[in-house]
């Protein structure tokens, strides 16, 4: 539905997004994650033809919307946005916003589509109620019918929890999921929060710097990340430094670890590998030690801080019943699928601490 | 690594870096060149070799006029200063009988054009007015016995357009004083500032720059009246435009006198520029606190009230007393005559005038905010231009080249058809209020540009990504969104034309009069009274915007209600 080849956007001699690609089927939810400035709602907004792309293109269901040299206007593309400050139309009521972009349609065709929507979003007694009127929830579902209304080809939504109490950043992600499944929208979101992103959506791309680093879906993310910055933006872990000794082995301070490697280095290169806290267990057996420096409770589990012999802090995430004060030595012992491990001269971003 | 766009710089972005001409560019272009089209004209005429006449002027009547204006304007400037932030401070900071009060009833005077009371103070204070009449009555004297003050002089226009203009700077300083935070003003008073200290060291240096920003309205209106120095017969640069064209049909001399009067008015409005660039400094904390009210009991309360009611007298009561009088003894025979053509005819123009500024206000807002390239902004700001240019300026501005087009379109059609086609649009109402327009159609943009800069402009991109071209946002959403505005808008725009007088004078087609004309006309003849019901009529409409302000001066303290 969406595809993006190469797009490259400029504002003067500043470009905020570079060299960004990316394919979106229909009836998936799309997320560009990043944190702030990091050219994500700049990427948007080309996407719905505010912003004209300095290079690549952009194509919707097939045809070319965007190029250096040409931009079909937003009005004519049949993309829906959803603004971060929602934007509802405060001199329309509930009913009139929502049917706001529905022109053409017989009146009465215009009455069931907003009739649909209103019991889509869980608002049909509210048609006649003004924006001002609603609560921050309720105004954010009546945008986003607004937008859904004319079955737009995409959905654009910009930070669309910012402007909501933390209760609601909670229980709207998936009430908006099922709104998009059951309304059968394509949409692409924009957010900082990687909750968010991961409760809503299929494919995420993570932003940095005008790049879009990696477009995967959830677990390739949290488990095979292509980038340092993915590794270090997604979840929690740490770098340990090690050296390769062949395609399925990496020597490092917490002995030999196996796995499968994605990227193939040569033996002897020395390697960072990402070490998550649930790839280091808790095992009293074994002979690696470690001291606790930290701990988090996280319920139904501990999320220790350990340092290493070496003073290397790694990250270890253990059943909560096993209850060690900071101080105390445990035994840990690694246990990992995928071996993520980036080249150490590789200047493909800082380094995790 | 490359810089990356900032939120920041993101919205200060372009929608597109270069200029492509569309629609809406070349409108808003247009429309702005059209109206910069008088200013420029006269503008011009700066850069022309000065002829015989001028060399004549200049030895003549040039150090006579550059006299009078400037201690006109010295004498407004001062005067409105000194009662416009007196009675500032006193209604912002004090408590005294009748403050809530007269925090309103100080913006009265504005209301009521100079060229009016000029008249209205010349009836009361000449030989057979009520004052001198009853100075006689009480002390017996008779003709030649006393002195009196002649009030048609240079400091009496001083008095006359001080008592009019004050409000602009009162209405300033008020809001600077009302934005001005406590916690300052209470620092001044823990390290041992009296109140009139804490006034003059951290108050006034606070509000300076909307003071001079009041202070050079003022004077902008004083460089551009024309009623009340020509009634009292003083010349200044306005009557000597007046005069150069009419009485002795210099055209290109007329213009020059404008362009030295254009000269400084762009003085005033860099100084003005100037001084609000150094307003940034002046920002104090945002948070607000009940202002101190310092209380003034017995006596010193009773001179806060005479100070602060004196100005609405003399400015306001009493000469609306003297209409009013006046209005009773002549309206009989003037009611009668003509004088519903002149309402019409006033009211027409007004109407006509302010329907085409608020339309032309919201092309060129709404331009600007879809194109803000700097092409588009500079031509919006030039289009506003013209509220800072006299009446005569831009009557000579639009003259100028209208008769230039007649003549033109004139020797066409004599040439190629072998008709004359005469004056097409010289001395008609078109001509009018085209000037008209160059002249207000700052007020109307302001307040629509205002009206629209509160709407987010997310609310453009939803209507737009829902299928609005960009002439249908305006007409779905702006402007049902900014209907406020854009009334405001045809008021104030309205209100001003009713009381126009020069352009009107200059540029009126044959026997064509409005209420301000024939007010004019009839106390140039001194038929004082006679021209009472006409002036009474302004300045009825003339309260109408003065009421709308002082209801949101009313509201006007952020944090002190609770529903702002």
């Amino acid at each position: 539905m969406l595809e993006l080849t190469g797009v490259t956007v400029s504002y003067g001699e500043y470009p905020a997004v570079i060299d960004a690609s990316l394919t979106l089927q229909a009836g998936l939810i799309g997320c560009l994650l990043g944190p702030s400035g990091c050219g994500k709602t700049t990427l948007l907004r080309t996407i719905a033809g505010f912003q004209r792309p300095t290079a690549g293109q952009v194509r919707l269901a097939g045809k070319v919307v965007s190029t250096a040299d040409w931009v079909l206007p937003p009005e004519q593309r049949h993309v829906g946005m959803v603004f971060q400050d929602l934007a509802l139309f405060p001199h329309l009521s509930v009913a009139e916003n929502i049917a706001f972009g529905l022109r053409g349609a017989s009146r009465g065709e215009r009455d069931r589509r907003v009739g649909e929507l209103l019991e889509l979003v869980g608002l049909h007694h509210l048609g006649a109620a003004y924006p001002h009127e609603l609560s921050g929830g309720q105004q954010q579902r009546v945008a986003i019918a607004r937008a859904m209304a004319p079955r737009p080809k995409l959905l654009l939504l910009d930070e669309p929890f910012s402007s909501l109490d933390p209760e609601l950043r909670e229980a709207l992600p998936r009430e908006l999921r099922r709104i998009f499944r059951e309304g059968g929208a394509t949409v692409l979101l924009v957010t900082h929060d990687q909750n968010e992103a991961f409760a809503m959506a299929d494919e995420i791309g993570v932003m940095r710097a005008g790049r879009l680093e990696q477009w995967d879906n959830a677990y390739r993310l949290y488990h095979e990340p292509s980038t340092r910055f993915v590794a270090d933006f997604i979840g929690e872990g740490v770098m340990l430094p090690g050296k390769v000794i062949d395609r399925h082995t990496v020597e490092t301070e917490l002995g030999r670890l196996r796995g499968e490697m994605e990227r193939s280095c040569p033996p002897g290169t020395l390697v960072d590998i990402l070490l998550r806290p649930d790839d280091v267990l808790h095992d009293d057996a074994s002979p690696f030690k470690a001291h606790i420096v930290d701990r988090t409770f996280r319920g139904a589990h501990f999320l220790y801080t350990l340092a290493l012999d070496s003073g290397r802090r790694i990250l270890c995430l253990a059943d909560s019943h096993h209850d060690h004060k900071p101080g105390e030595a445990i035994g840990i012992q690694t246990s990992i699928d995928h071996l993520v491990v980036f080249p150490q001269d590789a200047a493909d971003g800082p380094a995790v601490s | 690594m490359p810089t990356i766009a900032t939120p920041d710089t993101l919205q200060r972005a372009p929608f597109i870096q270069r200029w492509r001409p569309d629609g809406w560019s070349l409108g808003v272009f247009l429309i702005a060149c059209l109206l910069a089209l008088p200013v420029l004209v006269v503008a011009s005429y700066a850069f022309y070799g000065s002829g015989e006449v001028w060399s004549h002027l200049a030895s003549t009547v040039l150090p006579n006029y550059l006299y009078n204006t400037f201690w006109l304007v010295v004498g407004v400037g001062v005067g409105t200063l000194i009662i416009g932030v007196g009675t500032a401070w006193l209604t912002v900071m004090c408590t005294f009988p009748g403050q809530r009060l007269l925090s309103w009833l100080l913006l009265l005077p504005m209301a009521i054009p100079a060229y009016i009371i000029a008249y209205t103070y010349t009836g009361m204070l000449d030989y057979a007015g009520p004052v001198q009449s009853a100075l006689r009555g009480w002390f017996g004297w008779s003709y030649g016995d006393y002195w009196f003050p002649e009030i048609r002089s240079l400091p009496g226009a001083v008095a006359m357009l001080t008592l009019v203009l004050y409000p602009y700077v009162y209405l300033l300083a008020r809001a600077a004083f009302l934005e001005q935070s406590i916690c300052a003003l209470d620092v001044g008073r823990t390290l041992g500032l009296k109140p009139r200290q804490v006034f003059a060291r951290i108050a006034l240096p606070l509000a300076r720059p909307a003071i001079v920003t009041g202070v050079s309205l003022v004077l902008m209106e004083t460089l551009a009246d024309y009623g009340t120095v020509k009634y009292f017969g003083i010349n200044t640069f306005t009557t000597g435009i007046f005069r150069t064209w009419f009485g002795m049909g210099e055209a290109a001399a007329a213009a020059q006198l404008a362009a030295v009067l254009l000269g400084a008015i762009f003085l005033l409005i860099l100084l003005e520029r100037w001084s609000r660039r150094q307003s940034q400094y002046h920002h104090t904390s945002s948070r607000y606190q009940p202002l101190p009210g310092y209380r003034l009991r017995g006596l010193r309360g009773a001179a806060a009230t005479l100070a602060c009611a004196l100005p609405v007298l003399l400015g306001f009561v009493l000469p609306s007393l003297q209409l009013l009088d006046w209005s009773f003894q002549t309206a009989a025979t003037q009611i009668g005559r003509d004088f519903p053509t002149l309402v019409f005819n006033s009211l027409m123009l007004a109407a006509v005038t302010a329907a085409l500024g608020v339309v032309l206000a919201l092309i060129l807002a709404y331009g600007r905010r879809l194109r803000g390239v700097p092409m588009v902004r500079g031509a919006v700001r030039v289009a506003g231009m013209g509220y800072a240019i006299p009446g005569t300026v831009i009557a000579v501005g639009v003259i100028l080249p209208f008769a230039w087009l007649d003549n033109t379109i004139d020797g066409w059609a004599r040439e190629y058809f072998g008709v004359s086609t005469g004056l097409l649009l010289s001395g008609t109402l078109v001509a009018l209020v085209f000037a008209y327009l160059v002249r207000f159609l700052a007020v109307s943009l302001q307040t629509v540009e205002a009206g629209i800069g509160k709407v987010g402009l997310s609310i453009d991109d939803t209507a737009r990504s829902l299928g609005c071209r960009p002439g249908e946002v305006l007409r779905r959403v702006h402007i049902p969104m900014i209907r406020g505005s854009l009334l405001t808008a045809a008021l104030l725009v309205f209100v001003d034309v009713m009381k126009e007088l020069p352009a009107t004078l200059i540029l009126r087609p044959f026997n064509f009069n409005t209420l301000a004309v024939r007010t004019f006309e009839l106390a140039s003849d001194e038929q004082l009274a006679a021209a009472a019901p006409s002036a009474l009529t302004i300045a009825l409409v003339g309260l109408i915007p003065v009421i709308l302000l002082s209801r949101s001066i009313a509201r006007s303290r952020p944090g002190q209600n609770s529903n702002a």
